[in-house]
């Protein structure tokens, strides 16, 4: 390729990576042609490109530390809509009993099937009781693969995870789960009231990652982490719910958009259909952790497609810039826990290191045991000095 | 500590070297890269515990510190700071390899240790392998250096704007301003080399006979 070619070819480049996507192959087409060659280069470069952005971010921002935001956006204070509400009409179900539970009130309704506050009269105490939509309660192989997780998650022994007692069937009303009944109000509840303290965001997102860390440890992905899915009880503890749902509704429902309500808090990786680690539950957690502070999603947009590009191949804006007391250190927590790129993304022990600036502990090869050891102490430490003084610490001893 | 007369002396070589650099001389850039490696190692190493995948370099602040205690006494002006940069940014690249394939050769436990089968007998084959965000993000950047060699014979002033934007963490005003080159061209080589080293990584991994983890973002096409 001469020197007239090669510029030819940039500035061809230049002018198709600037098209929307579904218009590059026509330009392509016309541009190129006399040259069939030119052609094949720049759609090869162009595919590569999409990838490559992320990738060069997702490199930089964990080793080089460039400033992993865009120069600042103007913040969209007015998107926070697409809100899901509990449907009020009469339920068939309510005072009828199932087994040995009286169901007495209806709780919500999500994807996952609709939960009812129920009375289990055998042990004397309140409930909540899921029932999971019909196509969840198949008898094929997908649901055993469900069963055999959801009855992992089920012997979970941890306070940050909603206590699983039963997972049962009825003729009538198929498979439901009984679990643990708490007071209190989920994380979305809280932050459609707004964003919440910054001490109390980064102290649920440290419960959060304890739970997960607990589930991770017995092999078991959460994969559907979002404000939805946690509830605060009123002494502050956060409970982490449906441990392993989220599975077998990848399975049976994939292509029917019933996950759209969910998909601001998906992966990458998850978007992309590739196989899932428990990286994929702390991006997760990063977006949950950005909406706490923020009151905004980092990813968010319609139609769908803006979200999913977002999620793929942009940065966020910078917490600071919707909020600007949030400080540095829990603005690089969460940029780095959003890296793209799953094995650049910041995880338990990395998080402690990067929130407390912990230079003692283990670099991030650090087993899962020692991960579950640094939350616990992250939590304590918060308790004990509160996060100002915490930072201060930090600062000082580096 | 080095003593003020010899850093004074050090001082002027460089800005001596600078001015030489500007007028052209490659020879003067290769001189020019050694003493500033020393100097930006010597500053990467104060930072404690330097880039465990938990601590990240922050290059362009390390750029222009080496930049004030080489050169700062003589004033010089923005470009000639920026030119600077830009062979700093050739010596950045270096350090960081070097780090990278310590921590790889250190992760590894010497470099032909290798999984036996029955270690892979897991239920899903993800999980075989542990995760290692060091060790990714030491690979990541040794595959991209060896990219960037095929791209400097191909087209040397895209791999210098890559050089400078990526390990430089220059901006794309610096980096037109030490190149000699308009902004727009900058933002053109950039964009374009980087779609055409992550494309090169990915070929040359499927040569050597797989894609390695941390090129996984890339969906199977």
């Amino acid at each position: 390729m001469d020197e007239a070619d090669a510029e030819s070819l940039k500035r061809l480049f230049e002018r198709a990576i600037a098209l929307p996507v579904a218009e590059r192959d026509a330009f392509l087409e016309e541009v190129c042609s006399d040259s069939p060659e030119l052609q094949v280069e720049l759609t090869s470069l162009l595919e590569a490109a999409d990838d490559a952005d992320p990738f060069f971010a997702s490199l930089a921002n964990a080793v080089l530390s460039l400033p992993p935001w865009p120069a600042d956006e103007a913040p969209d204070a007015s998107a926070r809509a697409n809100r899901m509400r509990a449907e009020d009409e009469p339920d068939p179900l309510i005072g009828r009993s199932v087994h040995q539970y009286e169901i007495q009130e209806k709780l919500g309704r999500g994807g996952m099937g609709v939960v009812y506050r129920a009375y289990d009269t055998s042990l004397d105490r309140t409930v909540a009781l899921k029932f999971l939509p019909p196509y969840l309660s198949a008898d094929d192989s997908a649901t055993e693969r469900f069963l055999v997780e959801a009855r992992a998650a089920a012997a979970l022994d941890h306070s940050n995870v909603c206590n699983v007692h039963e997972i049962g069937e009825s003729e009538e009303c198929g498979r439901f789960i009984s679990m643990a009944y708490y007071e209190g109000e989920t994380l979305k509840q809280k932050i459609e009231r707004g964003p919440l303290p910054i001490d109390e965001a980064l102290d649920y997102a440290c419960q959060i990652g304890a739970g997960l860390d607990a589930a991770h440890q017995h092999g078991i992905i959460h994969r559907d982490i979002k404000p939805g899915n946690v509830i605060v009880t009123p002494d502050g503890t956060a409970k982490v719910l449906d441990f392993g749902l989220a599975k077998l509704a990848d399975v049976s429902l994939t292509g029917t958009g019933v996950r759209l309500g969910t998909i601001g808090y998906m992966s990458p990786e998850h978007l992309r259909g590739e196989p899932l680690d428990q990286r994929a539950d702390f991006w997760s957690l990063g977006v949950v952790l950005y909406e706490m502070l923020t009151g905004e999603l980092p990813f968010r947009g319609r139609p769908t497609a803006v979200t999913v590009h977002g999620i793929l191949h942009e940065e966020p804006t910078r917490p600071s810039s919707l909020r600007p007391e949030i400080p540095a250190e829990l603005e690089t927590v969460v940029g780095r826990m959003l890296a793209k790129h799953p094995g650049f993304r910041a995880t338990g022990a990395e998080l402690l290191n990067v929130v407390c600036g912990d230079t003692t502990t283990q670099p991030p090869a650090a087993t899962n045991t020692h991960t579950a050891g640094v939350w616990a102490r992250l939590r304590s430490w918060r308790g004990g000095v509160g996060l100002g003084a915490l930072i201060v610490v930090t600062v000082a001893t580096r | 500590m080095a003593k003020p007369d010899l850093q004074d002396s050090r001082s002027s070589t460089v800005t001596r070297l600078l001015m030489e650099v500007r007028e052209g001389s490659h020879s003067a850039f290769d001189e020019l890269v050694p003493l500033i490696y020393e100097e930006l190692r010597g500053l990467a190493h104060a930072q404690r515990n330097v880039w465990h995948g938990t601590e990240t370099l922050d290059t362009s602040a390390l750029t222009h510190e080496a930049y004030l205690k080489l050169a700062g006494q003589a004033q010089l002006d923005w470009e000639s700071r920026a030119h600077f940069r830009s062979i700093a940014a050739r010596a950045m690249r270096q350090i960081l390899i070097d780090y990278a394939r310590a921590k790889r050769t250190q992760k590894r436990g010497g470099e032909h240790v290798r999984v036996s089968l029955d270690d892979l007998k897991v239920a899903d084959p993800d999980a075989a392998r542990e995760y290692d965000p060091v060790r990714d993000q030491a690979e990541a950047l040794i595959a991209v250096d060896e990219s960037l060699k095929r791209l400097k014979d191909r087209d040397e002033r895209q791999s210098r704007v890559v050089e400078c934007r990526f390990f430089g963490g220059m901006t794309i005003e610096d980096t037109s301003a030490a190149l000699g080159v308009s902004t727009a061209t900058v933002e053109r080589d950039w964009a374009m080399a980087k779609a055409w080293l992550y494309r090169d990584m990915r070929e040359s991994l499927a040569d050597k006979g797989g894609v390695e983890p941390w090129m996984k973002l890339t969906p199977s096409r």
